[in-house]
């Protein structure tokens, strides 16, 4: 836990150096995303890091792992994004059901 | 004169017996729907071909990382083959109306300069051998990140639901 700790530490001080660089716009969001995403990891990292002290692991393995993890939330976040365009277009869908069967009972008085 | 405002048919309309003006009104309502209806349909609908075809490669997919503690070169006819149908998947989704959200997720999955399966693949044809612990851990990754695909294909709205729908 100690090292994740400090790992956390120094990732958001490379976070600030980064966006001082080259993303001061995005300074403050930058920190906050790329903290939120170790946030997220933490506890696979730190079975990572246990396995590949290990020898279990080579660094290549560990930072493609780490790489995996960026790409499957942005997998998710697509699902999340058509699944919610899947939720609106089934409401409008019965929005068109009601006002059809509205209009057919009221204005034709069937 | 030009009835720019509609005046002269709101003046009409005043004229019109309620069963002819009911008429009218239903025609006026109705005229745009099929437009609306059209615009509802912009995530596309569920497909049962594409379903198979993602957990079927998933699990052929998962089957051929375990063999990745081997050599790459007595699997790379195995990896030639699934790299072929990983492709395929790839194609069927991006000619599919309204499928851009899947078409990207099976990119990002099947991309050699990214990190899930092409990564491995790529990962696999360069080391050699990879090592099991990792082999184990980038297949917990990769099958979830095949339970999105089907997870979302599975959420699309399925032709049955909009008979339903207009069934009530």
């Amino acid at each position: 836990m100690g090292d994740y700790n400090n790992f956390i530490g120094e990732l958001k001080k490379n976070l600030q150096k980064l966006a001082a660089g080259s993303f001061s716009k995005y300074s403050s969001q930058l920190v906050q995303d790329g903290t939120a995403f170790a946030q997220k990891l933490e506890e696979d990292l730190n079975k990572w890091t246990g396995e590949y002290s290990l020898f279990e692991m080579t660094k290549e393995e560990f930072e493609n792992l780490i790489k995996s993890k960026k790409e499957l939330l942005e997998m998710e976040a697509l699902k999340r994004q058509d699944l919610a365009k899947t939720d609106l277009n089934k409401l409008r869908n019965s929005i068109v059901e009601t006002v059809t069967e509205t209009a057919v009972k009221v204005l034709l008085k069937i | 004169m030009q009835d720019t405002f509609g005046l002269s048919t709101y003046l009409k309309m005043r004229k019109m017996p309620a069963k002819k003006l009911n008429r009218y009104c239903v025609i006026v309502l109705f005229l745009p729907l099929p437009f609306f209806i059209q615009s509802c349909a912009s995530t596309g609908e569920f497909s049962e071909i594409a379903y198979r075809q993602s957990v079927i490669l998933k699990v052929e997919t998962l089957e051929l990382m375990n063999k990745a503690s081997e050599s790459y070169s007595s699997h790379s006819a195995e990896v030639d083959s699934l790299v072929r149908k990983l492709k395929f998947a790839y194609e069927y989704a991006k000619g599919r109306p309204n499928n851009e959200i899947i078409t990207k997720q099976w990119e990002i999955m099947i991309n050699p300069d990214r990190n899930l399966i092409g990564g491995f693949l790529r990962i696999w044809k360069e080391d050699l051998i990879l090592s099991p612990v990792f082999v184990n851990e980038a297949q917990e990754v990769i099958s979830n990140a095949f339970d999105t695909i089907i997870g979302l294909e599975s959420g699309k709205i399925k032709p049955s639901e909009i008979n339903e729908d207009n069934n009530g």
